[in-house]
């Protein structure tokens, strides 16, 4: 039986998780939100999540009964994510470590996602969509590893989702691609914007310029909710071409959707279209686990610890750049 | 004198959604060139001759019959009629009188006749009589084709050999409505 | 069996190949259906745009002295491209599986793409789906069988065709051809993950096949591109 506790804090989101044995049992988390029209800043999200973790530790602990006695395993993300935030979850991580003499583990975030994806939905060996604000990539595991076969070669679906919110100055609360979905459910009038796919790779800047360019034009002739809705249309259109692409290059027959996008219900349904067609089945989580949780740190700690993966003390830095596929998967065939 | 051994023409069947065949008739020598084409060009035969000396193969004609046949049923012809859609087709141009007038017949003595035949409408059986000429076997089409002329007319100057002459002329015939040649 | 009847040969992503007798010829019938997963404007405007940029890009191909299919007719309404059948081909993909790296003919292949390739850029087409499945080797000159002898090639007795160019594009900028180089890198990389060296000499053949040079930029660009692939900050 192995209980692991997991910290992320990679972006905006401050999570701490704990699993025993496969079941979660706590789940907490904070956001960072800034005002309409701004993003979030490195250093104001790290002093976020400073002036919150004990918090959300205190939460985690109580809510799951679990006592740092009983942890076998500390767990926090290494990266990728910005720089200062990262820092505060792993400052944190170590202490705990340090304080209740417990081995630590840095994990990769984006194998958090797929990992914990696998745990709720069942998905035995899924073509893994990964789309949230830094990250879209289309990944297949293949001889342990979990490698890439298309993505982005600019910015990250979420990226252009929240900076076209941005643009039209949409609240950021709960989340700006929350409130786009919301919107695009209301649009009605379909703009065709560029559409660019290469292979299994897709690019976004030119979709997000094309628009910031013609911006106040576009709004003499058509609702923010319109553009919204041609928005999502289009992007998600892309994301499961190359998704399609993907499995048939695989032969694979299921599709498992992780990350902050990934909770898009227009995004799964589309999929779910796609997945009918080819016979295949399509996985996804809800908020609760698409969006960075600290769980997805613990459970993916849980799978590496269980299979003897360990890191030496001096080892628990972070990285601002950890590609999916530098992780050696241990506890897979 | 119209031959009386074995017909010598040769048949192509067209989309099948058309139901229509190209049926394909070579003279040689023929003397009332003039009389044949006020007849085609009034439209009074149903049907097209084409100047020998552009065509390296049937399946040149082939393709763009197959064209016009299916854009005249789709109402999407560029030209009046289904045999003048023909000779635009097997043009790389998009220049109507000119394409015409490349390859169709002016005052030639060796023409390829083209007919359009359904299970119910075959017209060459009256026309073909009436051509005073020599009647040759399709086998015997590229003894009329000048390479030259047909590379020059489908811009292809640069060409080396005629091994893929035929690939590229199609090409271009099957592209000519958004490719600038 | 009724030659007129398409049979179906591949059933792809977004494109069904059938064989069929079509004006009298062996012909491949390409057929881009609709996609009901995304908006039906953008579904027929992706068609088109596909079936256009891919006649396009065969017949440039063929100014390029590059083989491609010979096109037969080009039917928007009908979504479907139909197209020149070669009988006796088989796909690099296939032929590297087959006959793996041991082959003494592997580096010939290689060559032979890379200088494909480059006439490819030179002529300033990008492919845009550049794998090991859209290439095909075939004999000089056709035959009916449908086998491929692997000695044709000790002869020189073979040419590479591209296929699927319906991701393609025309006049296209030097970053255009990086990626195009670095969509190719991927997905060997994932289809032929244990001939490592087969991009390497295809990227070598690439830069020595003209000699007028002119290469360096997309060279710088594709290393470039490879470069911010790796790099990506990639924020949670």
């Amino acid at each position: 039986m192995v209980i692991a506790i997991g910290f992320e804090g990679s972006a905006n989101k401050l999570g701490v998780g704990i699993v025993r044995d496969g079941q979660i049992v706590a789940n907490c988390r904070r956001t960072y939100i800034t005002p309409p029209g701004q993003g979030f800043l490195p250093r104001e999200t790290a002093e976020h999540h400073q002036q919150n973790i004990h918090a959300v530790l205190r939460e985690a602990l109580d809510q799951s009964g679990i006592t740092p006695d009983m942890i076998d395993v500390v767990c926090y993300t290494k990266g990728p994510g910005m720089g200062a935030p990262l820092m505060v979850c792993a400052i944190v991580a170590r202490t705990c470590a340090k304080l209740w003499k417990k081995p630590i583990l840095g994990v990769n975030h984006c194998i958090g996602h797929i990992e914990m994806g696998r745990l709720i939905t069942n998905a035995y060996n899924p073509t893994v969509l990964y789309v949230s604000g830094g990250n879209t990539q289309i990944i297949a595991y293949d001889r342990n590893k979990y490698r890439i076969f298309g993505e982005t070669i600019d910015i990250a679906v979420g990226n252009c989702l929240d900076r076209f919110a941005r643009v039209l100055k949409m609240s950021n609360e709960p989340s700006p691609g929350y409130n786009i979905e919301q919107a695009a459910k209301r649009g009605t009038k379909y703009f065709p914007l560029p559409y660019c796919v290469k292979g299994m790779d897709v690019s976004f800047s030119g979709i997000l310029s094309f628009m910031e360019d013609r911006i106040d034009d576009l709004l003499q002739k058509f609702t923010p909710d319109d553009l919204c809705y041609s928005l999502q249309e289009t992007v998600f259109a892309m994301l499961v071409e190359i998704t399609e692409r993907a499995m048939a290059h695989c032969g694979s027959d299921e599709v498992l959707i992780v990350g902050g996008v990934g909770c898009n219900v227009r995004l799964q349904e589309m999929m779910g279209v796609m997945c009918k067609e080819r016979d295949a089945r399509v996985f996804a989580t809800d908020e609760r686990f698409c969006i960075d949780n600290g769980v997805m740190i613990a459970w993916a700690g849980a799978l590496a610890h269980s299979s003897g993966t360990k890191m030496d003390f001096s080892e628990s830095t972070i990285t601002q750049r950890y590609r999916t596929d530098d992780v050696v998967i241990t506890w897979r065939d | 004198m119209v031959s009386t051994t074995q017909p010598k023409y040769q048949i192509i069947e067209l989309d099948p959604d058309t139901n229509t065949k190209l049926k394909l008739y070579l003279f040689k020598n023929v003397q009332n060139v003039e009389m044949i084409r006020d007849n085609i060009i009034h439209g009074v035969w149903k049907c097209t001759g084409i100047k020998p000396g552009l065509i390296i193969d049937p399946f040149q004609v082939a393709v763009a019959a197959n064209k016009a046949v299916l854009d005249e049923k789709r109402d999407a012809m560029v030209t009046r009629s289904v045999y003048t859609e023909i000779l635009y087709n097997l043009s790389a141009t998009k220049n109507i009188s000119q394409s015409l007038l490349k390859f169709g017949i002016h005052k030639d003595m060796h023409i390829l006749f083209c007919f359009l035949v359904t299970e119910d409408q075959d017209t060459s059986s009256e026309i073909i009589p009436k051509i005073e000429g020599e009647m040759c076997s399709m086998k015997d089409l590229s003894k009329f084709t000048s390479f030259e002329e047909t590379k020059h007319v489908y811009k292809l100057n640069h060409l080396k050999g005629n091994e893929r002459l035929l690939d590229l002329i199609v090409s271009k015939m099957a592209t000519k409505a958004f490719v600038t040649h | 069996m009724d030659e007129s009847e398409p049979q179906l040969l591949k059933q792809g992503a977004e494109a069904r190949v059938y064989i069929c007798k079509y004006l009298g010829k062996q012909t491949i019938i390409k057929e881009r259906f609709q996609k009901k997963y995304r908006h039906p404007d953008l579904d027929i405007e992706i068609v088109k745009e596909r079936i256009r940029n891919e006649a396009r890009s065969i017949l440039r191909c063929k100014y390029a002295n590059i083989r491609t299919p010979a096109l037969y007719l080009v039917d928007f309404e009908r979504r479907k491209i139909y197209m020149e059948y070669l009988a006796t081909n088989i796909t690099v993909k296939d032929f590297v599986i087959k006959h793996g790296s041991a082959n003494e003919h592997f580096d010939t292949i290689a060559k032979m793409i890379g200088q494909t390739l480059r006439k490819l850029h030179d002529y300033n087409i990008v492919h845009g789906d550049l794998t090991s499945s859209n290439m095909l080797i075939i004999p000089k000159v056709q035959n009916d069988g449908d086998w491929f002898d692997p000695a044709w090639l000790a002869k020189g007795q073979v040419e590479l065709v591209m296929i699927d160019f319906g991701l393609s594009y025309i006049d296209a900028s030097v970053e255009d051809k990086g990626v195009d180089l670095y969509v190719l890198e991927r997905a060997l990389l994932s289809t032929h993950s244990n001939y490592e060296n087969l991009f390497e000499t295809i990227l070598e053949a690439y830069k020595t096949a003209n000699p007028k040079g002119g290469v360096e930029e997309t060279i710088s660009k594709f290393e470039e591109v490879r470069a911010r692939g790796r790099k990506r900050t990639m924020i949670g």
